[in-house]
């Protein structure tokens, strides 16, 4: 499923003439239908690591190939389709559009693909099933708790079809109990076949991974 | 991207944005709508001027030469030299012109219009050649008749008549018409100021019409009619007072005048240079209002990019969401674009109609102030469609231009960047 090799990351700094050095990483694999737990201190690299894998960053060196597809190869366009079809991203902030109801949320990818009008609430519906909140379809977001608007940018991100889903923290604001159902969610996802890399701390998160990433300072430990 | 798409992003940044949208709005509204404001008061202010002195760019006048001091010998304005015109290169046409060469008056004691008038008018009659009336006149009323010589009266005539000479004497107006066919005496040699000047002559008229091109101090008859009464008045027949010469291009006018001068005679250009004065002079100011009117929407242009830009910064996060979830930089363009040529059209809609409002109010202010005056145009304000619809177009461009540094620059920031809020 995802492929690295000899993969650096720099961020150039204006200012400094020596950039930060935020990755390092001669060689990752993950497989189809694993479930990688990515941890690091604050500043290691996890987030950078993720939005890479994502198609959302291309400033990198070495060669990065997710899904088949060779990352730094792809057009523009296809970049966008691979983001739209093959990967789906979470971030921390959640980024959901205020005044639009859980199932537009959910919906959004819809308004860039070529789907048919017709077929896009029933996927919606079905999307914000799988996460738990098929009761809370029309409500907006700031009607809708901190886990819940977790789960609707799941939903959101898995309504394209993705078999790969990148998480940042998915239980980073969420309370005890709520953390418990993210990870019952995920866990429960991941058994239905999803690819899963999460970056967390969250023990619960962590026993449930069944493979461990630890990044220091760009670096796999 | 599919339209109910485009339909349901547009009318979020549209909702997201309503100040921008009313201010974008306003903005090319008032530039479009000022500008064909302005553009019409030019093109009904061209078109008054040239009704109200119908020297077309075509005709030139060519006056009987006057006594020089000190010459002995003048030009004639008789057959030959209009042969000589006629020969001209450019020339198509001439309207020869002869004033009846003794003073006369008229003693109208009548009722007309259910009103005793009793008063004596110097007139002076003009003959001229029928053509020169066009289709003004019923051109089958207007031939040399030595029972009723018929006569043509200025259109001014009629409104001087009604907005002054009527109130101050207590009498009704006059609608043109009315007059039609009224007949009246004149007696020539014979002059309230000159006194006898020979042996009289009594000549009966009718009005057969009205026409702007009409002699404004008198009447217009027939050419043959004045060469007639020259004749009984024992008055020079053969030289005219003045004559007419058209030409067949307007841009030929110069040229024609040069022959003419190199021929010996004068042309009366006064009239013409004033009436390409007051041309130029409105169509200077219309240029001046539309500049300011651009200057406008170059204005309305740029608070577009701005404020677009300052919006497209503001939802920098949730196009970057847009695009994590697949969409390309052309869709993102696109509903930008389209946001844009929605304001335009919105905004060149409105300017449009606040032309046409405020052209349509004009007039009717105007003609309230005016009055009665009949030689008036039918509206003040012109504008023809086309107009209307480039500026529309215009302001569609001015906007897509507006749009276009900020939509470039949306596409310049790295997703993952905005998104971990650096
Ligand atoms: N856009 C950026 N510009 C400069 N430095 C950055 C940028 N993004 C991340 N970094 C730096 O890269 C390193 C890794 O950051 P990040 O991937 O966010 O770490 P983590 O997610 O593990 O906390 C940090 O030192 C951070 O300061
Ligand atoms: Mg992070």
């Amino acid at each position: 499923m995802i492929f690295v090799h000899n993969l650096t990351k720099i961020f150039e700094k204006a200012a400094h003439a020596q950039g930060v050095h935020a990755l390092s990483i001669p060689s990752l694999e993950v497989s189809l239908g694993e479930f990688v737990a990515l941890t690091g201190k604050s500043g290691s690299g996890k987030t950078t690591l993720l939005t890479i894998l994502g198609g959302l960053d291309s400033c990198y060196e070495g060669e990065v190939q997710v899904g088949g597809e060779v990352l730094a190869k792809l057009s523009s366009r296809a970049l966008a389709k691979f983001r739209a079809e093959t990967v789906a991203s979470v971030f921390q902030s959640f980024h959901l559009i205020p005044g639009w109801s859980a199932e537009e949320n959910v919906a959004l990818p819809a308004l860039f693909s070529k789907t048919s009008r017709r077929g896009v609430r029933p996927r919606a519906l079905q999307m914000l099933e799988a996460v738990g909140l098929h009761d809370k379809a029309k409500s907006t977001p700031a009607q809708l708790s901190g886990g819940e608007r977790q789960r609707i940018a799941i939903a959101r991100a898995l309504f394209a079809g993705a078999r790969l889903l990148l998480c940042d923290e998915p239980t980073g604001n969420l309370d005890t109990q709520t953390t418990q159902g993210m990870v019952d969610l995920l866990s429960r996802l991941n058994a239905e076949g999803l690819t899963l890399v999460v970056a967390t701390h969250e023990p619960l998160l962590l026993s449930a991974a069944s493979r461990h990433l630890t990044l220091a300072e760009g670096r796999l430990q | 991207m599919r339209f109910w798409a485009l339909q349901k992003l547009l009318g979020l940044s549209l909702k997201r944005d309503a100040s921008l949208a009313y201010s974008s709005i306003f903005g090319i509204g008032l530039a479009t709508g000022s500008l064909l404001f302005f553009l019409g008061l030019g093109f009904g202010l061209t078109s008054f001027i040239q009704h109200l002195f119908p020297v077309e760019a075509k005709r030139v006048e060519v006056k009987a030469p006057q006594w020089v001091v000190g010459e002995t010998e003048y030009k004639k304005l008789d057959e030959v030299a209009c042969t000589d015109f006629q020969k001209l290169k450019h020339v198509r046409a001439l309207f020869r012109k002869m004033e009846v060469r003794a003073p006369g008056i008229t003693r109208v004691n009548d009722d007309i219009l259910g009103m005793r008038i009793d008063m004596g008018l110097e007139v002076m009659a003009v003959g001229v050649e029928p053509a020169l009336f066009g289709e003004d006149i019923e051109q089958a009323l207007f031939v040399e008749d030595e029972e009723a010589v018929p006569a043509i009266l200025s259109t001014y005539l009629i409104d001087v008549y009604n907005q002054h000479f009527a109130p101050k004497n207590g009498l009704a107006s006059l609608k043109g018409d009315m007059l039609k066919g009224f007949g009246f005496d004149v007696i020539f040699n014979r002059s309230f100021f000159a006194g006898n000047t020979g042996e009289r002559v009594r000549q009966e008229f009718f009005v057969a019409g009205f026409s702007p091109k009409a002699f404004l101090a008198g009447i217009s008859i027939p050419l043959e009619s004045a060469k007639r009464l020259n004749r009984t008045l024992g008055r020079e027949a053969e030289q005219y007072s003045s004559v007419v010469v058209e030409v067949d291009d307007s841009t030929h006018i110069a040229s024609v005048i040069q022959q003419l001068e190199r021929l010996g005679f004068k042309t009366d250009e006064g009239e013409r240079r004033f009436v390409q004065q007051l041309g130029l002079a409105t169509w200077a100011t219309t240029g001046a209002l539309s500049l300011l009117s651009i200057l406008i929407g170059v204005l309305a242009t740029i608070n577009i990019a701005q404020g677009l830009s300052h919006s497209l910064h503001m939802r920098e996060g949730e196009l970057a969401i847009f695009r994590a979830v697949g969409a390309t930089s052309a869709q993102l363009v696109g509903v930008v674009v389209a946001q844009a040529f929605i304001l335009a059209l919105a905004g060149g809609g409105l300017g449009v109609l606040a032309a046409w409002g405020g052209g349509y109010l004009l007039d009717g202010f105007l003609f309230q102030a005016l009055g009665a005056i009949t030689w008036l145009p039918k509206r003040f304000f012109m504008l023809p469609v086309g107009v209307y619809l480039g500026g529309v177009m215009g302001a569609i461009l001015a906007a897509l231009l507006g749009v276009w540094g900020p939509s470039r620059r949306l596409l310049r920031r790295g997703i993952a960047e905005v998104l971990a809020g650096r």
